[in-house]
């Protein structure tokens, strides 16, 4: 009966993921209609499955250092735990980051159960997240003005042509990124079997389909509406921040990155007023939400098992 | 289906880029009107002219704006877009009522008359060369080009400010004007003047567009 729980309730958690995920990758390249929605959603559900299948084995090593525990039950309350922190800040419209939220249900459990997780790379993966945050504001604001040095100005529409298509591999980027970073830590999480694997991947299909348009419409109207220079910036710096975290096997939030890299971008201009109050708002819901998932899991598995 | 040549196409000749390019079609018909305008045709004859260019405009900026909003381009640049076209709009509107002005009334003083007709040429001619300027300013791909096209809009129009208050010095010293003269003068003064601040405003928005999009 367990057994079953996990592809479904990893079939919900990989769904949400991609559909919400989804703007973050294409949203920029859809709502600028270089791509249709169609062929955007279509290029992030290529990038998530290879990014899962060449890199996501990388995030094997994070999920066995921080889980010492393969049992059905536990692994069902990591999920149980995401989705319903995920499904609270989703309808609080808080950005939160699956990452964070499903390594500390994980901790949570860990701890316990009366296990310790490996604490060198627990604190490694902390300190990489504080550290990526901020290298992330810093390096959009160089990159931006490097983009914008080398842009040619003599011939515009060409330099315009040049950042779409450049958009458009960046954007595919980001959802291999994703696809191996946050997908692969959740993939790799379950325990093996062919009933998991199969509901990974309908999953990515089903949520970059039917879960994408309300975000694709809101993000694409509230948050991407930037500059072309801008959106390749924010995209660019996501995928380099999130790569490095993917190569070293830690789990890392694509949101966080995303919403510091579109800070850094707009703190670029010297002539735009950027309120900090949201992000500050924004970092420490993280904080919360991690801290809830930790609450949470150690809770139920305290009372349940 | 899949259409690589679609999405080639998109690439290459993007939503901005196109309807940059078919909104050079008001400036055009802008050049036409000033052409009207110079020419030797009784003023009935122009203002007909005229207003079948102006009504030709609008429809243009109906298909532009349709384009606009249907998507094709970059959310940010969609409020932009629809401003630039109605700025290019208002620069036919602004012959347009330049024109009825020119046909509702006839000074009968032979001088002022005179006076009235060459500052209003001089001043169509401006408009002519603004309007030219900014086609070359929207057809030009340079940026820094497009920076000093519109240095030399500001400056036609500062030209066409002078003419303005040439016209206004003119009537209020001119003894023995009736009201009705007085008031055409006036109204043509202004009418030639909001030609000229017409074209400023779109090459402003036109070199905001361009900015936004590359920086």
């Amino acid at each position: 009966m367990l057994g079953i729980l996990v592809p479904i309730l990893a079939f919900i958690l990989i769904m949400l993921v991609s559909g919400n995920n989804l703007p973050a990758c294409t949203g920029s390249i859809i709502s600028s209609n270089i791509l249709s929605k169609k062929w955007g959603i279509t290029l992030a559900i290529i990038g998530y499955i290879s990014g899962l299948f060449i890199e996501g084995s990388l995030l094997g090593r994070g999920v066995h250092s921080l889980m010492p525990f393969t049992s059905n039950e536990l692994v069902i309350i990591a999920l149980l735990v995401s989705i319903i922190i995920f499904l609270i800040a989703h309808k609080l419209r808080v950005p939160q980051s699956l990452s964070i939220t499903f390594a500390f249900a994980i901790l949570g459990i860990t701890f316990a159960i009366g296990k310790q997780p490996n604490m060198i790379f627990t604190l490694s993966m902390i300190i990489f997240w504080i550290i990526a945050l901020l290298i992330a504001i810093p390096f959009s604001i160089f990159l931006m003005n490097k983009i914008k040095k080398h842009t040619n100005k003599r011939n515009v529409w060409n330099s315009i042509h040049i950042i779409k298509i450049s958009l458009i591999i960046v954007s595919f980027f980001v959802a291999f990124t994703l696809g191996a970073n946050t997908i692969g830590f959740i993939y790799y999480a379950l325990p093996s079997s062919i009933y998991n694997f199969v509901a990974v991947i309908i999953a990515i299909i089903v949520g970059g389909i039917l879960f994408s348009s309300g975000e694709l419409k809101r993000i694409g109207n509230e948050i991407i509406p930037m500059r072309y220079i801008n959106s390749l910036t924010t995209q660019l710096v996501s995928v380099i921040l999130v790569e490095g975290a993917t190569i070293f096997g830690i789990p890392i939030s694509n949101t966080q990155m995303f919403i510091a890299s579109v800070y850094g971008t707009g703190m670029g201009y010297k002539d735009r007023f950027i309120k900090k109050k949201p992000l500050m708002i924004i970092v420490s819901t993280w904080f919360i939400t991690a801290l809830v998932s930790f609450v949470l899991a150690f809770s139920l598995v305290y009372l349940l098992v | 289906m899949f259409k690589p040549r679609s999405v080639f196409n998109n690439l290459i000749s993007g939503g901005e880029e196109r309807i940059l390019t078919k909104s050079i079609k008001i400036l055009k018909i802008g050049v036409e009107a000033t052409s009207i305008l110079k020419s030797k045709d009784n003023i009935k004859v122009k203002l007909e002219k005229i207003r079948k260019l102006e009504k030709l405009s609008d429809n243009i900026v109906f298909e532009l704006s349709e384009m606009i909003t249907s998507g094709g381009v970059a959310p940010n640049l969609i409020d932009d877009l629809l401003e630039l076209i109605d700025k290019e709009d208002n620069v036919i509107d602004s012959l347009y009522n330049l024109t009825r002005e020119l046909a509702r009334y006839e000074i009968k003083e032979v001088d002022v008359k005179e006076k009235l007709n060459k500052n209003v040429e001089r001043s169509i001619s401006l408009a002519n060369s603004a309007i030219q300027t900014l086609i070359k300013m929207e057809t030009s791909k340079d940026l820094l080009k497009m920076g000093k096209y519109r240095e030399e809009i500001e400056e036609i129009e500062e030209n066409g400010d002078e003419i303005k208050d040439s016209l206004f010095d003119f009537a209020y010293n001119k003894n023995k004007i009736n009201f009705k003269t007085f008031y055409h003068i006036f109204e043509i003064a202004h009418l030639c003047d909001d030609v000229l601040d017409n074209c400023e405003d779109t090459a402003d928005s036109f070199i905001a567009i361009m900015n936004s999009i590359i920086s």
